[in-house]
């Protein structure tokens, strides 16, 4: 029990005099698990004074602050903020990193993922952000929120960048999911994360047919996994999906696809070797620099173009994964995350709330799964 | 001026504490310049506080003083817009913007301690005696300029330390020969309490801590309401009709007020009793009706499942006055120092 009243606000309407009271659902509200993190609670609170700054009273968003209150009120004491805009809610614990989540979980309701998902659950946030232990914040949140289209798992959807812009927005980035939910998903299940993966390219980059492959070994059908061989079947035959067919890990930065759909122990190896491949990229460009001096006349001319993308491919420029396929909007964030990436994901939260993308995915997901 | 006993003075700044301003770019100052009374927009809720603090039936009567930076040439916009708002300063001084031109007085166009620091004394000389709450913003240097006439009041600041205060601060000479001059008749009655820091740009708390616990940032005027209830310097109606004020033409909800609220129990200006003190005056009080059914309840449920849990927070760090104002002046100049000296684009100062 959380000894809280319900949120849901009356707010005057009509001028002076003839005042009425409506139900209002104007202003957002975003939890924030203030304790997960590399640096926790700084960088989290710290987005969410910024982000605070932004919007006036009635129109904006609203933050909740799930952490320890000395801690929180310590840093936000230093910030410029809006307090009208900023609540604080005290949880005592946190999951460290290396611990086990399912354990961790039961032995401490009091931490902050766990008291903040209870909060977006009563219905005193739409949304949860989090920078922590990753295993913990997808087992928190799929326990406390429930699955949407009668999907049996939740994706988590990470983007990466490519040459390719798509949609009405030009959005450089392929979506990837499930990069690390869950570890395996029945083909069923992948053929649910096309759906999904489609659903959230039409909302958030406007992208009317979004070109869905499945990541195997090989172009060829028949080739892969048992499941992955039913999947391309599955999403083959499917008429809500305009599926391009297999796609190697290599394809993946050429932007073939724009939903790249796997289980989440291959999406998570993939997704980490193309962060990998990228820093070290600029490693390598940071000792050729300092190897001869031609080379370093080199990556002068070319500074431009290599500041571009390293623009492109800093994880801290899009902020978070969404988790898709639960009734609420939930975003993780990389346990590295600093202000930056927490405040890309707060705007990416309320770029999700404000397009009602739980309720979006359910009904791409009730109306593919009933053709499918 | 009334023969009613003045129980309280209550002494504002103008701009950006009672009047929405902007004179942060020159387009603001012109588009300020050339606004109608009808056309300036006030603070919310600050004209419901300024009525309820300067209303009371008990047979004595609050002043209220004005001091503000703006130019004397806009009194007659500015007298307007006070009658628009049913409002009735006793003192409105102006800054004589133009005499500093014309004497070449540059620095004092844009400074502000010189100028307040002798116009609050100016206005103290005259006036009676009574204690005092002063409201300011984060604007300018209003915390130490208040923060520095209050511990003059209280006797905690000597002659050589003022002195030494206001030639840090760059002040004029002839104008820091008044200010002293002043200082030397002053009264010493400590009868300054709370200064209210109106945080118009969201500046961090933190950053007025320098000047201690007498010091409230406030984002909103039902936050300086509270503190002043929790004071005893008002009831409990006048802050249901700020807070209702708020709701009906400001666009606030309770989420707004109640983050307000619980802003300021965190940070130690309020302790839980104001919250129980407030659930049982409001069984009795008649201004409830002016709220939407359930509202007090409602505010105070989420107040309470917010309120902090445990001890310390940023206001229960040690402090021990007074403020180092030369320590202060010199940490400003500093910052200033830092920025101007930042390389710009191609290595020079911008």
């Amino acid at each position: 029990m959380l000894g809280w009243v319900s949120s849901s606000e009356f707010r005057w309407r009509g001028s002076a005099g003839v005042a009425r009271i409506v139900r209002s659902r104007e202003s957002i509200t975003i939890a924030v698990d203030a304790m997960g993190g590399d640096h926790a609670p700084a960088a989290l609170v710290a987005a969410v004074a910024e982000a605070s700054l932004r919007g006036g009273v009635g129109q904006g968003v609203n933050f909740l602050l799930v952490g320890d209150e000395i801690a929180m009120t310590e840093a936000l004491f230093e910030l410029d903020h809006n307090s009208e805009r900023i609540q604080l809610y005290h949880a005592p614990t946190v999951i460290g990193m290396g611990e086990r989540a399912q354990v961790a979980l039961e032995a401490r309701s009091d931490s902050s993922i766990v008291q903040a998902c209870a909060l977006v659950k009563a219905g005193e946030a739409d949304a949860l952000v989090s920078a922590g232990h990753p295993g913990a914040a997808v087992l928190a949140a799929t326990r406390h929120f429930g699955l949407v289209g009668g999907l049996g798992r939740a994706a988590l959807a990470s983007v990466y960048p490519t040459p390719r812009v798509r949609g009405e927005t030009d959005d450089p980035f392929s979506l990837i999911l499930d990069v690390g939910a869950s570890l395996r998903a029945r083909p069923e299940e992948l053929l649910g994360f096309g759906l999904m993966g489609s659903a959230y390219a039409r909302i958030v980059s406007r992208n009317e047919r979004p070109r869905v492959a499945l990541l195997s070994n090989s172009r060829e059908s028949t080739m892969g996994t048992p499941e992955v061989v039913r999947a391309h079947e599955l999403l083959s035959r499917h008429d809500a999906i305009h599926f391009y067919g297999n796609i190697e890990g290599h394809e993946i930065p050429r932007g073939l696809a724009d939903v790249v759909v796997c289980e989440g122990f291959v999406g998570d190896v993939a997704i980490k070797i193309l962060e990998g491949v990228s820093e070290a990229a600029f490693d390598l460009a940071r000792a050729a620099y300092h190897e001869r001096v031609a080379w370093r006349m080199g990556l002068k001319l070319l500074s431009g173009g290599l500041q571009k993308i390293k623009q492109l491919t800093d994880f801290e420029a899009y902020g978070g994964a969404p988790l898709l396929g639960l009734e609420k909007v939930v975003i993780l964030c990389h346990p590295r995350s600093g202000r930056r990436a927490v405040g890309n994901a707060l705007r990416l939260a309320i770029k999700n709330v404000r397009a009602e993308l739980p309720a979006a995915i359910a009904e791409a997901l009730d109306t593919g799964m009933s053709q499918g | 001026m009334s023969e009613l006993m003045v129980r309280h003075i209550y002494r504002w700044d103008l701009d950006k504490t009672y009047l929405r301003t902007d004179f942060d770019t020159w387009r603001d100052l012109i588009r300020t310049a050339l606004q109608t009374p009808e056309e300036k927009v006030n603070v919310p809720g600050v004209v419901t506080l300024l009525k309820e603090l300067t209303h009371q039936n008990d047979g004595s009567r609050a002043l209220v003083t004005f001091i503000s930076g703006s130019p004397s040439q806009m009194r007659p916009k500015l007298e307007r817009k006070f009658e628009l708002d049913g409002i009735r300063p006793d003192v409105f001084v102006l800054k004589p913007t133009l005499q500093n031109i014309l004497k070449g007085r540059f620095r004092a166009v844009r400074g502000q301690v010189g100028y307040k620091l002798d116009s609050l004394l100016k206005v103290r000389e005259g006036g009676p005696s009574a204690p005092e709450t002063l409201f300011g913003d984060d604007a300018e240097q209003d915390a130490f300029i208040y923060s520095l006439y209050a511990d003059l009041a209280g006797g905690k600041v000597d002659r050589d330390g003022l002195f030494e205060i206001l030639d840090r601060a760059g002040v004029y000479s002839t104008t820091r020969a008044s200010i002293l001059e002043r200082y030397a008749r002053m009264r010493i009655d400590g009868n300054v309490g709370r200064i209210f820091i109106h945080l118009d740009r969201h500046s961090a708390p933190g950053r007025f801590w320098v000047y201690g616990p007498r010091v409230v940032p406030i984002t909103n005027y039902f936050q300086a309401a509270l503190v002043l209830y929790a004071d005893e310097s008002l009831t409990l109606e006048p802050v249901l009709r700020v807070a209702a004020g708020l709701l009906r033409e400001h666009g606030y909800g309770v989420v707004e007020l109640a983050n307000s609220f619980q802003d300021l129990i965190r940070r130690r200006h309020l302790g839980a009793e104001a919250i129980e003190r407030l659930s049982e005056d409001a069984h009795e009080s008649e201004a409830v009706g002016g709220l939407p059914a359930g509202f007090v309840e409602r505010l105070l449920g989420r107040v309470r499942a917010l309120a902090p849990r445990g001890g310390g927070g940023g206001a229960t760090r040690g402090w021990e006055g007074p403020p180092d104002y030369v320590g202060v002046l010199e940490a400003d100049r500093r910052l200033r120092e830092t920025i101007e000296a930042e390389p710009g684009l191609f290595g020079r100062r911008q």
